[in-house]
């Protein structure tokens, strides 16, 4: 009994323990947004104030009117990417839905190695391809285009992989008895299939959404136009051009940047924690 | 140990064995023509958009070309060039390998330890959880650009608190000096990702039946063996997963560098990712950096296909 109520103790000593390495692990970890945040609301001279000025005394959105409404079309970039992500995004779902499925349920000559080829681009380096597709793009004639922006990414690794996970899990009496009663094989597909993996193709579009939007490097070399850049690469650009003068617009540009994406974030939480569970279960 | 906690295991093991052999019905002539559809146009665009780029790569390497005279044949000279004749180029290696060393333990171990901690039954877990996951779903450009803020020489808020609490001699700039480019760096990615490995243990440990670390516990198990004993073993397969996304990732590693430090100070901080593009980028090297490009996917690869066969062995 006495060992009982020690463990207990310990028990409870280990989630106060637990409980107060998450507080500062927390603080510390958002302590630099709410930094940035708040100094993108301050006047010049107050943002890099020392110390610190932790709630801004006079907010401003003076910052914001400089960026959004200044020399460069910020506003055209937010379009840029909310045009791209949003393609990536429709086309990933629609070609990881199908291949997804079919490499989970079927059975088709050559089904495995093409799989793992899949797979296997899920982990190399994308830097290797940059320079050819940046060749093929120039050719087909695409540069600075919405359709460069999209096209190499429509194919989607890790959405086939999280459906073909899903998939793998439905049982397959449903689709049987689907077939049974005199549904094709598209009829299965569009009334059987793709209501059941709702949640894994949730999963997919919205990953699909925000790699799509924080794709940077591939951006960053295919567009030369101001007018074609997207948000990341062009506030990356514009703040690198300006001095510490303008600390609170650059502030204020990263804000604008990383916004969009948390609001996502928050909006589809859910979506994200089932995302990584589908793909966690077998690896 | 009671009869009920050792069958739950056990049936759960079944229930995946039953989906494997489950394969696929039988099919009709008809469906298999169906079939061949489904794949077809993420097949399609796979060859032309990842295939097909990563075998002109691996054409590229072996020609002298600026993009748009004749191109001349070197065969194998631009990678006995990387290997032996590029110092930064190994110097981006050592480098590469110091940043994975320290995203590994800081990234993983603190993932680790956060899923735990929420496995505590702590309350608001759901909000910790998603706190930690968010810095996962910044760009790394923000990312990167937020943390030049904070490691400012300057104004930034790293050396303001420093000073502020009286350490100001530990002061310094952060980025711009060999000693602690690189670290930094490492820490900043481990911000990011730290969240996305808690996510990934967690589903982990969501897995992993109740009933029996009940039954420990009731054997007398304590919380901290009952996790070395009995939570870990238990998720070997996610660690697996979890070293396999870190160091394949870690090797890859470009965005942060990029933008926060650009490789120096004196290449203290350049990475063969980096490297390989400001070799691809330069007219008279392209060919060069498509070398270097396939080192790194063949080095990427076969640790990728190493890792997975050791997980697959065990």
């Amino acid at each position: 009994m006495n060992t009982e109520r020690f463990r207990a103790r310990l028990t409870g000593a280990c989630r106060g323990a637990a409980l107060l390495l998450l507080t500062l692990v927390a603080l510390a970890s958002l302590l630099p947004l709410y930094w940035m945040a708040t100094g993108s609301l301050k006047l010049q001279q107050n943002a890099m104030s020392v110390p610190p000025e932790w709630f801004p005394q006079h907010p401003t959105f003076q910052n914001y009117q400089k960026l959004l409404f200044g020399s460069k079309p910020v506003l055209r970039w937010f379009l840029n990417s909310v045009v791209t992500a949003s393609a990536i995004a429709a086309t990933a779902v629609f070609t990881s839905t199908m291949a997804g499925y079919a490499f989970g349920k079927k059975r088709f000559p050559g089904r495995s190695v093409l799989f793992g080829l899949i797979v296997v681009t899920m982990i190399l380096p994308r830097e290797v391809t940059l320079v050819p597709l940046l060749v093929l793009m120039r050719q087909l004639g695409w540069v600075d285009s919405y359709l460069a922006l999209v096209a190499p990414f429509i194919c989607y690794p890790f959405g086939i992989f999280l459906v073909r996970q899903f998939m793998q899990a439905v049982p397959n009496d449903l689709l049987d008895a689907a077939s049974l009663d005199g549904a094709g094989e598209w009829a299965t597909f569009a009334r059987v299939v793709l209501p059941l993996a709702r949640p894994a193709i949730a999963a997919v579009g919205i990953f699909a959404f925000v790699s799509g939007w924080n794709e940077y490097l591939w951006q960053l070399m295919l567009l030369n136009r101001e007018e074609m850049l997207t948000l990341p690469v062009g506030v990356s650009k514009l703040v690198s051009s300006l001095t510490s003068f303008d600390m609170g617009v650059a502030m204020a540009g990263a804000t604008f940047a990383f916004l969009p994406m948390l609001i996502v974030y928050l909006a589809f939480q859910d979506y994200f924690v089932r995302g990584i569970t589908i793909g966690a279960v077998k690896g | 140990m009671s009869g009920g906690t050792t069958r739950a295991p056990r049936a759960r093991r079944r229930s995946l064995g039953d989906r494997r052999d489950a394969g696929a019905p039988s099919l009709s002539p008809r469906e298999r023509r169906v079939l061949g559809w489904l794949p077809l146009p993420a097949l399609g665009l796979y060859l032309l958009f990842v295939v097909g780029p990563i075998l002109a790569a691996g054409g590229l390497s072996l020609f002298d070309w600026d993009g748009i005279g004749p191109a001349r044949f070197v065969g194998m000279d631009q990678y006995a060039r990387a290997l032996f004749r590029d110092p930064i180029f190994a110097r981006s290696w050592t480098n590469n390998l110091i940043y994975v060393a320290i995203t590994l333990v800081v990234e993983v171990g603190f993932g680790l330890l956060f899923a735990a901690a929420l496995q505590a039954r702590l309350p608001g877990a759901g909000f910790w959880r998603a706190l930690f996951f968010s810095p996962m779903v910044l760009s790394m450009v923000v990312v990167g650009l937020l943390w030049s803020f904070v490691l400012n020489p300057e104004f930034g808020l790293l050396n303001t608190m420093l000073r502020r609490v009286g350490l100001g001699t530990w002061a310094m700039a952060w980025l711009g000096d060999e000693r602690t480019a690189l670290l930094s760096i490492a820490l900043v990615s481990c911000w990011r990702y730290a969240g996305f490995y808690m996510a990934l243990f967690a589903a982990g440990l969501r897995r992993v039946p109740p009933e029996v670390l009940e039954a420990a516990r009731l054997d007398g198990a304590s919380e901290p063996k009952l996790f070395t004993r009995m939570t870990l073993p238990l998720l070997a397969p996610v660690t697996a997963v979890a070293l396999l996304l870190c160091v394949t990732g870690g090797f890859q590693a470009f965005d942060l560098f990029f933008v926060m430090s650009d490789g120096g100070p004196f290449h203290s901080t350049e990475v063969p990712a980096l490297w390989m593009i400001k070799k691809g980028f330069n007219r008279q090297s392209l060919g060069y950096g498509a070398a270097l490009g396939v080192i790194l996917a063949l080095v990427v690869g076969g640790l990728g296909a190493a890792m997975r066969k050791v997980k697959d062995d065990r």
